[in-house]
């Protein structure tokens, strides 16, 4: 279904995984690099954005945008479009800039189709 | 290696069959080039170049191997795909004819109607390759510059206006009445006996006014076939030769002539003076026996 999204965010450079999923953390499509439960990962990155979108929310009573999330290895970008929730695992050295914005294009694309 | 593409904006998303969406491309007669994703074996990606519905060029690319189709076993690896999803990037004829200079070696050699072939299942559960008829050089041009045939009237006046005047054009004109009304066209001969009725002249006639042209010649001929094949017994005949100042005063006294030349028996052989008969007729034109 999203399998363009994927392919466009999978063509960046340092990309590892990428995982759509439903609010209820049900994955609906992904495609990663290593062995990686990729229902567990779609689960938990759900989790990351209803527990930060819940701390955002309290904090300054807005909304979320994009996550981000950073390790010592990797860095990963959660947002939202519609009814789906996109998570982006990328190495910690691959161009934030750019993946910020082929996320949010990404993210137009979604909402294009659904 | 991938196709080297612009940053285009997203025309629009389509989600279907890959036959069907390049088939509605190539009928739209699209310029541009579409991204399609699919899973076949593994996540792949292809980019395909358009120009006035015909595809210039392929490629794809998966994700995972990073391996590279290119050409047409990119466009025949497509083909049969149900689920696809087809990103459309419209531009010009210009800018698609820069970028297909760009991506030469992914150029679809492979002739249009042998790629949206495929096969049909008929009612006997028979698969057969149903295949486009090649279309003429006249048809592709048409097609491509959007030609609309002229109907008949439009043809008709294009033709009377440029050759109106010409007698090749009367001529047609003339053929198509003749056609129309089954009318024979007719020969020299006939027309001749046409005119030479109308003006109420006998086949007689009109050969002895041809005569009349060279009266004196003929005349000189006569009495010299006579002075020579008979000679002396002639005279009477060549008298009355002589005595006609016309073609048709010599038609009047044919009988007479006939007569004179016809006594001499008694001293010329029968088949001689016969001879001779001939001979005057043919010089004149008549029978005057």
């Amino acid at each position: 279904m999203f399998e363009n999204v994927i392919a466009d965010l999978l063509n960046v450079s340092g990309v590892r995984g990428v995982y759509i999923a439903d609010q209820e953390g049900t994955l609906i499509e992904s495609e990663s690099t290593g062995e990686i439960n990729e229902e567990m990962s779609a689960a938990l990155i759900v989790e990351i954005f209803n527990r930060a979108s819940e701390i955002v929310e309290k904090l300054s009573a807005d909304k979320v945008e994009i996550i981000a999330v950073e390790g010592k290895k990797y860095r990963v970008l959660v947002s939202r479009t519609g009814n789906f929730i996109l998570g982006v695992v990328a190495d910690i050295k691959a161009n934030y800039g750019l993946l910020k914005i082929e996320v949010k294009r990404a993210l137009d694309k979604m909402a294009m189709m659904g | 290696m991938m196709m080297i593409l612009p940053k285009a904006s997203l025309t629009k998303i389509e989600k279907g069959s890959f036959d069907a969406i390049v088939e509605n491309l190539e009928k739209s007669n699209f310029t541009g080039f579409i991204k399609i994703a699919f899973r076949k074996d593994e996540l792949s990606v292809a980019e395909i170049l358009f120009e006035n519905g015909k595809i210039l060029a392929a490629e794809i690319a998966k994700m995972k191997s990073k391996k590279s189709i290119v050409g047409d076993d990119a466009i025949a690896e497509m083909r049969n795909l149900e689920k696809v999803v087809v990103e459309i990037y419209t531009l010009s004829s210009g800018e698609i004819r820069k970028i297909f200079d760009m991506n030469r070696s992914f150029e679809v050699k492979e002739k249009k109607e042998q790629l949206i072939s495929r096969p049909q299942k008929t009612n006997t559960g028979v698969m057969l390759e149903i295949k486009e008829v090649p279309k003429s050089e006249r048809e592709v041009i048409i097609e491509k510059y959007n030609i609309s045939l002229p109907n008949e009237s439009e043809i008709d006046s294009l033709i009377k206006n440029t050759i109106g005047n010409s007698e090749l054009y009367l001529d047609i004109e003339k053929q198509k009445i003749l056609e129309r009304y089954g009318i024979k066209k007719p020969r020299e001969e006939e027309i001749e006996q046409i005119i030479a009725n109308a003006l109420g002249e006998s086949e007689g006639e009109v050969i002895a006014d041809k005569v009349d042209k060279d009266f004196e010649t003929i005349k000189s001929e006569i009495i010299k076939i006579l002075e020579s094949k008979v000679g002396k017994p002639a005279k009477r005949a060549i008298e009355i030769v002589d005595s006609c100042k016309s073609m048709s005063e010599l038609s009047r006294n044919a009988k007479e002539l006939s007569k004179a030349l016809k006594a001499l028996v008694v001293f010329v052989p029968k088949k001689k003076v016969e001879e001779v008969i001939s001979e005057i007729e043919e010089r004149i034109g008549k029978k005057i026996g």
